[in-house]
């Protein structure tokens, strides 16, 4: 750790291939919340979100070894860790019962919704929220919800060649305003 | 398709972020290894989306921190405990 407190890419990197606790510490308070938030974003419920950040850090723990930075900022490979798990919980069967459970539950009452925080204001949906609906539309099927291109060109009823110009014209344009 | 071309196409967004298919992502990744400029690129817009989500200050979720990883020493550990 530098004299400041904070780890440069590398020395962080370093102590974490070393399996330092200061490190997976730094780790967690610095990027957790940011993970935290893609996967809310796309399990939609807090206690799911918690189990799935839990997963994460697991899975950074036991997969840093393999960690390989010519491929990527440590940050890059942690948010796709998180997606990929928060597309994997979604397709599960539990989940697909906790949806079904919260339907029913919805229907009797709706007191849920007063404690659930506005997740469309931050994070990345912040930014998604200013694309064109017709971007935002394919960007949610594709990020959020893990779907193919091909299975996208089915869903939308719109050719292949048409859903990957979009997708990649809506993150190009998802970087504007990231800026 | 000239490599400015290739650089400004949305791939190096679309690899960064997990969207890229598997033979986009080779491509990519053979592209980076050949050309300084597309791991230039690919840098400047991971830093980007990391400064993006970093510049919000989103808290991690308070009861994870003070529970599970607090208890966590990560070195010691050969497998992690069982999640509860």
């Amino acid at each position: 750790m530098g004299s400041s407190g904070t780890y440069s890419e590398q020395e962080l990197i370093t102590a974490l291939k070393a399996r330092e606790d200061q490190a997976f510490s730094y780790l967690y308070d610095h990027y957790s919340g940011s993970l935290f938030s893609i996967i809310l974003q796309i399990v939609k419920s807090q206690e799911i979100a918690n189990d799935v950040l839990q997963e994460v850090f697991v899975n950074i723990w036991r997969k840093m070894e393999s960690y390989d930075p010519s491929r990527g900022r440590l940050f890059t490979w942690m948010l796709n860790i998180s997606r990929n798990a928060s597309i994997d919980m979604l397709r599960s069967k539990s989940y697909l019962n906790s949806q079904k459970n919260q339907e029913i539950n919805d229907n009797v009452y709706r007191s849920d919704q007063v404690t659930q925080p506005d997740i469309d204001s931050i994070g990345l949906t912040k930014f998604l929220g200013k694309l064109k609906p017709e971007q935002r539309v394919l960007i949610e099927l594709a990020y959020m919800k893990g779907y193919t291109h091909e299975e996208i060109a089915q869903i939308e009823d719109i050719p292949l060649g048409t859903v990957k110009t979009r997708i990649r014209n809506a993150l190009l344009q998802l970087r504007v305003y990231l800026k | 398709m000239n490599l400015q071309d290739y650089i400004l196409s949305g791939i190096v967004e679309s690899y960064v972020m997990g969207l890229a298919n598997p033979e986009e992502s080779i491509e990519f990744e053979r592209m980076c290894d050949a050309h300084s400029e597309v791991r230039a690129a690919r840098n400047a817009f991971e830093l980007q989306l990391e400064q993006a989500f970093i510049q919000q200050n989103l808290e991690p979720p308070v009861l994870l921190s003070q529970g599970y990883f607090l208890k966590l020493k990560w070195k010691e550990t050969k497998n992690p405990p069982a999640l509860n």
